[in-house]
């Protein structure tokens, strides 16, 4: 290859395929290691109580064997492998729909809360962090750093909860339910979303604030940033175009890993606030052990944790060209 | 198959006439209900539905043969008339001739004859329900249901059972259409009731809509149902209270009731407290010791302060209740239990049953305590705070208490299924009252939900005879009976009840609830529901 760049994206594209089936394999058979049968809990029902404890054998086996769970792991890992070579996914055991409209359904809406808590988080983190690293120790330091210790320390389902209290006791309003998908309806959309992305946007931003600061401050002191004053440049373009720059990539990479974990990680927000999500579907599947939609979100969540890696490591040489792609 | 006992022949059952449904002067028809549920029906099959969650949806999507509205009386739903014949070992059913299914086409006696078998496992490759599957052993082994001609159903009984009725006006057991396999009803339904599915959203919303050829006149009162997933209780006390859901089952936390005395006195609604009909015990494990020691089960028994539990456990929403649930004409009154049943005293005698379970943990050959686990799964917080009270509580009498917690349902159900525990959380939803439900699963031998291993031919006897028994009275003294002999043995030391708090707007008056009576949903809608 004569062109390094693209010699490394066909590299990395490489990795995503032993690197997926990795993934995929290890929650496939985990899934299956823990306790609980999923026939057993079909038959008991999603609501079950103990007063159905016991199964009839013979429909027991019937179930197994109707969903393929008696045979070998690999003949069932195989036969999943070729639902993802047709992009189906199968078909989810609880319910019998596809697997990869359900997971698209969620996805659609955890995607736009995953960006709108990281748009959250940079938008309200880097300003502070800027704030703090110009004028370290000083008042405003010191109100941005209680900030950001507050709202790391403070749980996000606590925040969630009483948001939603709040709400309703002072505001009478609680969110819309439902699938409001930003282009069929902006406004209940953006009503069902914005609390639970400025929650999720806080703990981001304590953490995109400290580390913007300090990387900031590390930044400032360097030989270039003297130089960039010696030429003359005004204080806002030394500090954005010299030094933020350089001192942005911390905070890329713990917003990329951020995102990677908000696709399926907002569960408790998507729990309180009635969204349809991603997550609390994957915390659904894995309760009542529905093995191809855990998979199946396994497989995009991996992808997407992979994609955004590669997307960050391009980044990387962008915001610093010091960054080659040999290094 | 229980042995045929001596069947008295019933007298002929005169069924009463459908009730006229009663329209006030601030009645008006139509208007959509929002109200939410926690979670998707995982399916429409009625047969293959075991949740109480379910049957919202099933009741408005299916008719049965029977309907159950109020106590022990039954009225007919896609019948016209029944009655026993012979000895009355035979039910003959008369349909009637105007019911339709959603696509129109007529309500045959065929149609019922196969639901039937679909039910008790008589269908090749379709699974026996775990709801109505258990009326098989009242059936006759060869040619259970006939369909003599178009209208007419047959079910021929092996003895005359009591509870037979009540298996057939039960929800769950539901007529689809002759032929229907359990794949056909994975998101859509052809039944014969009142709404058939409008929308369904997996994870988001279902709704149903009314039916415009609805063979009942007049019915339904609806228009349609809107029904988000909320699974959220917090979410969906918030969204009822602001008026997004015209209906909801809110946090029975203490310090939400003030918001809902406020909402009651703002006149806009009813706060309702119904009973749960979910009855909590601490299970334990007959087969095995060291519980398979009857003192140490008392004495787990004795230790337990009910009324501590109701006020830690319950929030203080609770009637206390044996093993007979609240809505069995039998079942004992508070003052009957209360400083009467030995393990429900109160004060000082309280004191007296802790030093009598002493006693008996020391007579079951453990003078310095016992340790033990119990087996619980931690799905929910209320059970979690069910564990941490009875953890503090049988310390007191030497029973020392180690939790053995299971994440979700899946490892805690196998393991208790293969009576892989010492003691266990156990409940049991109670609002299906049929002592042949009740005692048959729990406490019969080899019963299919009997957790504890509990085994006495004296119990297993009396429930046969109690099953055949067709003179309510006479059957409600035997199943008391049987309860004084099981509390005797003690395999599961009962709590009580709870209660659920549900909040509902006043422009949807009348709705009845209906939560522990669920079987009763569509009867109560169909009948007292309506629109103001």
């Amino acid at each position: 290859m004569s062109n390094p760049r693209t010699a490394f994206f066909l590299r990395r594209l490489l990795l995503v395929v032993p690197t997926l089936l990795g993934a995929t394999f290890l929650v496939f058979l985990l899934m299956r290691v823990v306790p609980g049968d999923v026939a057993y809990l079909i038959l008991l029902g999603p609501g079950a109580d103990v007063s159905n404890v016991r199964v009839d054998p013979e429909e027991l086996e019937r179930l197994r064997e109707q969903l393929g769970l008696n045979r070998h792991i690999i003949v069932q890992y195989a036969d999943w492998l070729g639902d993802v070579g047709r992009a189906s996914f199968g078909e989810s055991i609880a319910t019998g729909r596809p697997v990869a409209s359900e997971i698209g359904k969620g996805l659609l809406l955890s995607v736009q809360l995953a960006i709108m808590s990281v748009a959250f988080g940079i938008l309200m983190g880097i300003p502070l962090g800027i704030a703090s690293a110009l004028r370290p120790n000083s008042i405003i330091d010191l109100v941005s750093r209680l900030w950001s210790i507050t709202f790391l320390a403070v749980p996000n389902f606590w925040l969630g909860l009483l948001v939603l209290l709040i709400a309703q006791r002072f505001f009478d309003w609680s969110p819309p339910f439902g699938r409001n998908l930003l282009w069929d309806n902006p406004t209940d959309n953006l009503s069902q979303l914005v609390f639970p992305a400025l929650i999720i946007g806080t703990a981001l931003m304590a953490i995109v604030a400290r580390i913007s600061r300090s990387s900031l401050l590390e930044v400032l002191g360097e030989d270039y940033m003297r130089t960039a004053r010696a030429k003359g440049l005004s204080n806002p373009v030394v500090v954005v175009r010299h030094g933020l720059r350089n001192a942005l990539i911390p905070v890329v990479t713990v917003m990329s890993v951020s995102f990677g974990n908000l696709l399926g990680g907002t569960v408790v927000m998507e729990n309180i606030f009635a969204v349809p999500g991603l997550g609390k579907l994957l915390l659904d599947s894995i309760e009542v052990r529905n093995y191809p939609v855990v998979q199946g979100i396994v497989f995009c969540l991996a992808g997407a944790f992979i994609l955004i890696n590669l997307v960050v490591d391009l980044l990387y040489g962008w915001l610093d060209p010091r960054v080659s792609v040999q290094s | 198959m229980p042995e045929p006992t001596a069947t008295p022949v019933p007298e002929p059952t005169a069924t009463p006439p459908p009730p006229t449904p009663t329209e006030g002067p601030s009645i008006k028809r139509g208007g959509t209900l929002i109200r939410n549920e926690r979670r998707d029906p995982p399916h429409l099959d009625p047969h293959a539905a075991v949740a109480a969650i379910d049957l919202f949806f099933i009741s408005q999507l299916y008719s049965t043969l029977l309907m159950n509205p109020v106590g022990t009386e039954f009225v007919c739903d896609l019948c016209e008339s029944w009655e026993y014949t012979g000895d009355g070992t035979t039910a003959v059913f008369n349909l009637r001739e105007d019911p339709t299914f959603a696509d129109g086409s007529p309500v045959e006696a065929q149609d019922v004859v196969y639901s039937l078998n679909k039910m008790v496992g008589l269908i090749p490759d379709e699974a026996k329900s775990t709801k109505c599957g258990a009326m098989s052993v009242y059936l006759a082994e060869d040619n259970p249901f006939e369909a003599p001609d178009n209208r007419t159903v047959v079910i021929n009984l092996a003895y005359s059972a009591a509870a037979f009725p009540k298996f057939i006006g039960m929800n769950y057991c539901a007529v689809v259409q002759d032929g229907t396999p359990r794949d056909a009803l994975q998101t859509d339904a052809m039944g014969s009731g009142a709404f058939v599915i409008g929308r369904w959203d997996t994870g988001s919303v279902v709704e149903m809509e009314a039916r415009a050829d609805f063979w009942k006149e007049g019915f339904p009162y609806l228009d349609a149902f809107v029904i988000p997933i909320i699974s959220d209780t917090l979410a969906a006390t918030a969204a009822v209270l602001t008026g997004r859901l015209d209906r909801a089952r809110v946090s029975s936390a203490a310090d939400q009731r003030a918001e809902y005395e406020k909402f009651v006195a703002e006149g806009k609604g009813e706060w309702q407290l119904e009973p749960c009909n979910c009855i909590w015990g601490v299970a334990m494990n007959t087969t095995a010791p060291p519980f398979d020691n009857v003192k140490l089960r008392q004495a787990v028994n004795l230790a337990l302060d009910r009324e501590s539990h109701d006020a830690i456990v319950r929030n203080g929403q609770a009637s206390v209740s044996l093993y007979q649930p609240g809505l069995w004409p039998g079942a004992r009154k508070p003052d009957e239990i209360w400083n009467k049943i030995p393990g429900w005293a109160t004060g000082d005698a309280k004191e007296a049953e802790l030093e009598q379970a002493r006693q008996l943990v020391a007579e079951a050959g453990y003078p310095d305590g016992i340790d033990v686990k119990i087996l619980h799964s931690d799905y929910s917080r209320s059970i979690t705070r069910w564990v941490e009270w009875v953890s503090t509580q049988l310390p007191r009498v030497g029973i020392r208490v180690t939790a053995d917690t299971y994440p979700d349902r899946a490892g805690f159900f196998e393991q208790l299924n293969n009576f892989g525990f010492e003691l266990a959380y156990w409940a049991w939803v109670t609002g299906f009252p049929e002592p042949d439900v009740w005692i048959g699963q729990f406490f019969r031998t080899n019963g299919s939900s009997n957790v504890t291993g509990f085994s006495d031919p004296v119990v297993d006897e009396m429930f046969l005879e109690q099953s055949s028994t067709l003179d309510p009275q006479k059957r409600i003294e035997l199943v008391t009976q049987i309860e004084d002999r099981i509390l005797e043995q003690m395999p599961i030391a009962p709590g009580s009840d709870s209660f659920s708090n549900f909040i509902m707007w006043n422009h949807f008056m009348g709705y009845d609830n209906a939560n522990g009576e669920f079987y009763h949903d569509r009867a109560e809608w169909l009948y007292d529901g309506r629109v103001q």
